[in-house]
């Protein structure tokens, strides 16, 4: 029996140290500065994709910046990665693919930087749906709530890692890379990714639920950030109208204008401390409302050889940094000219507005397809050819939040709450 | 802390294996003996510090109230005793149920003390009754202070079970002389967690989101698909078997590491004939308990068969209450206690099973049988429930269609159960013949464990795989009871 335990310990220790070892020294996801070797993993050739967490992760506790962005790959896509003369600096911590769960506990994390002063979270359906909570890698970074050495530990030991290391090890050998990530917005691909994304679109927003619990989550996260003081701007993201459109065929307009009635009431049950370094003016927690056809956002698509490509979207999901440089200035009040003016880009939603606004929506959208923009006609005939033959609704299952959820947030705000009025009070005795 | 979470693995394990064979062998065994009861205190505290107190008090009153039963006779402290554990659960657990209840019923509005559940609380509490009734009927005697502590609170058993009775474990930790085979402790111990913890992490997670995808639907009023129901309820079963048997190996396993043994749980329950037999193979701890702190008071099967019939019912309903303070629960130990009853009327015609020379058919009925009534075990209503044995009847047609993996979860997860031997029958050569007789084990044949050079690196691997996909793995079911 000896020789049998000797044997299972070191059978398994050495599993560990080797597999472990492997993607601790390739270093996938880039969140060891020193591990860098020519030939093996010189070129992070698969660092982004399910990376973003692993580095979001560990950028929210290491970041000095003062206001970081949150998101799903529109706000990773839609910003600039920094803006160098934002005051106290400006980094852009989206993560794609995310959700209600990830970016709630992001914000947690963020909470605990004594360095941020002000949060920008970009919202939309997807983040409200019953798609699962987290990513693989999520339970592998800081996000989850451990230190950055476990995540160190759990990061070499994981499964995704490995891949990902072994494909980085890969690609560094043989000089290749993961192109079709690379090329995802190749001027010559965009034309393409502007006609086809539609059909994709309708099929996900025909299986699409919405899940109540996942905006009252995330805001339950946001608690955390207005405890310590951090100033709150949610926006809800400037999709095309293309895409958007998708949503009114699939019938799913209705759970649109849910969301926004969701958000804003959560935001008025809230009743925050003023911020400690405001970077927009106005009160601590704001919600903006950038979609719903904006002029932006009927622009044409791209020519089909890329020549001449839509200024403001990648393809009709993502937008890109210059737009989403314009979201901030309105939040900022900075003023700007048609199509992104005032009046017809961006609005703050409020219970007194929110319904005026969804009506808004709605004639703008009536508008546009009454217009005689070709591309209108073309949109109103592609849906309605998606209409005739519709196709399958995604087979996957339907995940909720469960109870350890809720629990492990609460846990985690909770304690900062209370922190944070300790400080409060004692500031206040001093 | 979870058996598969980071802190466990790679700090809490090795730290507490590491101290207690130090103390063991350098110091003392007491010392070894306060060190894990120790370290099972910052286990419990570790999930939440708030309910430490509450452990600590139910060690301390039912340790003082043993004392006065075995010094002064049962009455009235044994009396006292179960009115005091059942009180605190009923606190804890019942309150808002019955309360909620009777607001329903009478129309008052009497306010819901909301307290959040303590982890273990069911668990503990019936080990705490066990121990007064033990004492009481003089089957065991109390220990001192630290075995009581740690028959409460060994981390391994603490919170999900086996439940463990005072005269199993106490005589354990008491055995100053006791020697070490440290390497067959680790061996074995390991090799039982590497089993437990595949179970649950390999197995029962991912048959989870098929699970709740279907029974969430239902919870959200939605109609359920033919494909989508089925699916969901199999994929449940499954995950339900996989997840509390894997946690009871793991249990067993940890336990067995530091040298202690702990009564077996489960032993292949959906091979069984019977839902007699299925009780005698599913949470075999809590079957116990129950036949023997309840159905028997009760008068048992001597009073003839509508008493035993009637006796069995109200132990079942008993049984679900403890699963949760939810009329689904009750309902689900209804169905049980009301097919117990059927079978003891079937063997009395039918003694060999339905079809004697086709026991498959037997064990067919039953595991449809329970995994019908799981239905309304994991739902969190009866119109949940209603929906989802709805969609399971074809009353809903039969929906949108379900991906293949689901359907190729259930294919493996059947030929586990029915194509190998559970945990017990591997490792029986290495149960003493106390637990193999306690558990009434009668070992499937195939797969045993031996020392062999090559099942040590089938499951180093196997425990290796779990370790690196347990990051993101779900809380065990039975941590909510």
């Amino acid at each position: 029996m000896k020789g049998y335990a000797i044997r299972l310990v070191l059978t398994l220790a050495a599993w560990l140290i080797l597999f472990g070892g492997f993607t601790f020294i390739v270093d996938p996801y880039h969140v060891n500065g020193w591990s860098s070797i020519p030939g093996v993993n010189e070129r992070r050739t698969r660092a982004h994709n399910d990376g973003y967490r692993v580095a979001v992760g560990h950028g929210l506790i290491e970041t000095q910046s003062s206001t970081l962005l949150f998101g799903s790959s529109r706000s990773n896509d839609g910003f600039p990665r920094t803006i160098e003369d934002w005051p106290g600096g400006f980094e852009n911590m989206a993560m794609g693919g995310t959700n209600a769960f990830e970016l709630a506990n992001a914000a947690v994390l963020a909470a605990e930087n004594d360095d941020v002063d002000c949060a920008v979270i970009g919202l939309d359906l997807r983040e409200f749906g019953d798609y699962p909570r987290a990513d693989a890698t999520y339970w592998i970074t800081p996000l989850a709530g451990g230190s950055q050495l476990q995540s160190h530990i759990q990061t070499s030991l994981s499964l995704n890692a490995f891949a990902r290391a072994l494909q980085t090890v890969v690609d560094n050998v043989s000089g290749g890379s993961d192109e079709r990530w690379e090329t995802a917005y190749a001027p010559e691909n965009s034309r393409e990714r502007f006609d086809t994304e539609l059909a994709k679109r309708y099929r996900s927003y025909l299986g699409y639920v919405y899940d109540p619990e996942r905006p009252e989550f995330v805001f339950r996260g946001i608690d955390a950030l207005l405890a310590r003081g951090i100033q709150v701007r949610v926006f809800i993201h400037p999709i095309h109208s293309r895409i958007e459109e998708a949503r009114w065929r699939a019938g799913i307009d209705g759970i649109d204008q849910q969301m926004r009635r969701d958000l804003v009431r959560l935001a008025e049950e809230r009743d925050p401390a003023p911020s400690r370094a405001p970077c927009f003016p106005g009160g601590p927690l704001e919600v903006w409302d950038f979609s719903g056809f904006p002029l932006v956002a009927q622009s044409g698509p791209p020519s089909p050889s890329g020549d001449i490509l839509n200024p403001w979207y990648y393809e009709p999901s993502h937008y890109r940094p210059n737009l989403g440089l314009v979201i901030l200035d309105r939040m900022l009040g900075v003023a700007h000219e048609s199509p992104v003016s005032p009046e017809e880009f961006g609005v703050r939603l409020t219970s007194e507005n929110v319904e005026q606004h969804w009506q808004d929506v709605t004639e703008r959208r009536a508008d546009w397809l009454a217009s005689d923009d070709e591309w209108a006609r073309w949109v109103t005939e592609q849906y309605d050819h998606l209409e005739d033959d519709p196709p399958a609704i995604e087979q996957r299952p339907h995940i909720f939040l469960n109870r350890d959820d809720f629990i492990s947030l609460e846990r985690r705000v909770s304690r900062i709450e209370a922190q944070a009025a300790r400080e409060r009070e004692r500031a206040a005795d001093e | 802390m979870l058996f598969n979470s980071f802190e466990f693995l790679f700090l809490f394990l090795p730290a507490t294996l590491g101290v207690y064979y130090v103390l063991r062998r350098w110091v003392a065994h007491n010392a070894a003996l306060v060190a894990l009861t120790i370290a099972s205190f910052v286990f419990y505290a570790w999930w939440d510090i708030r309910y430490l107190p509450l452990l600590l008090g139910s060690i301390a009153v039912n340790h003082v109230l043993g004392l006065l039963i075995e010094k002064r006779g049962s009455q009235p402290w044994l009396a006292i005793g179960i009115v005091a554990n059942l009180a605190s659960i009923g606190l804890f657990k019942y309150a808002d149920f019955f309360l909620g209840n009777i607001n329903a019923v009478a129309g008052t509005e009497i306010p819901l003390p909301g307290f959040a559940l303590p982890l273990a609380i069911s668990f503990f509490t019936f080990q705490q009754i066990s121990f007064l009734v033990d004492v009481a009927r003089r089957e065991t005697k109390t220990s001192g202070w630290l075995g009581h502590g740690l028959f409460v609170s060994f981390f391994p058993q603490l919170i999900a079970g086996p439940i463990v009775r005072h005269n199993q474990i106490a005589p354990q930790y008491e055995d100053t002389d006791r020697k070490d085979d440290w390497a067959e402790n680790i061996g074995v111990g390991m090799s039982i967690f590497a089993v437990g913890i595949s179970k649950k992490v390999l197995l029962a997670d991912n048959f989870e989101p098929y699970a709740a995808s279907a029974f969430n639907a239902a919870a959200r009023g939605d109609e359920v698909g033919l494909l989508e129901a089925w699916t969901g309820a199999l994929c449940y079963t499954f995950q339900i078997f996989f997840d509390f048997s894997g946690y009871s190996d793991m249990a067993i396993g940890l336990a067995r590491m530091f040298g202690y043994r702990l009564p077996i749980n489960f032993n292949a329950p959906y091979r069984a004939r019977s839902i007699i037999d299925f009780w005698r193979r599913w949470h075999i701890t809590l079957s116990q308990f129950l036949r023997d702190y309840l159905y028997i008071p009760l008068g048992g099967n001597r009073k003839g068969p509508a008493r035993r019939a009637i006796n069995l019912a109200l132990v079942m309903l008993l049984g679900g209450l403890w699963h949760g303070a939810a009329w689904t629960f009750v309902f689900w130990g209804a169905l049980h206690g009301l097919a117990l009853a059927w079978c003891n009327v079937l063997n009395r015609f039918r003694p060999n099973g339905l079809i004697p020379s086709m026991p498959w058919v037997s064990v067919l009925c039953t595991f449809l049988f329970v995994v019908f009534a799981w239905v309304f075990f994991r739902a969190t209503s009866f119109d949940a429930a209603i929906l989802m044995l709805q969609g399971m009847a074809g009353f809903n047609g039969v929906g949108p269609g379900v991906s293949d993996e689901p359907f190729i979860a259930i294919a493996i997860g059947l030929a586990i159960v029915w194509g190998l031997p559970d945990t017990a029958s591997v490792f029986k050569d290495w149960f003493d013949d106390v637990t193999l007789k306690t558990a009434g084990l009668v070992p499937q044949k195939g797969l045993r464990f031996t020392t062999r050079p090559w099942i040590a690196g089938t499951l180093a691997f196997l425990l290796f795989l779990s370790i690196v996909n347990a990051w993101n793995t779900a809380e065990f079911i039975y941590y909510n009871f």
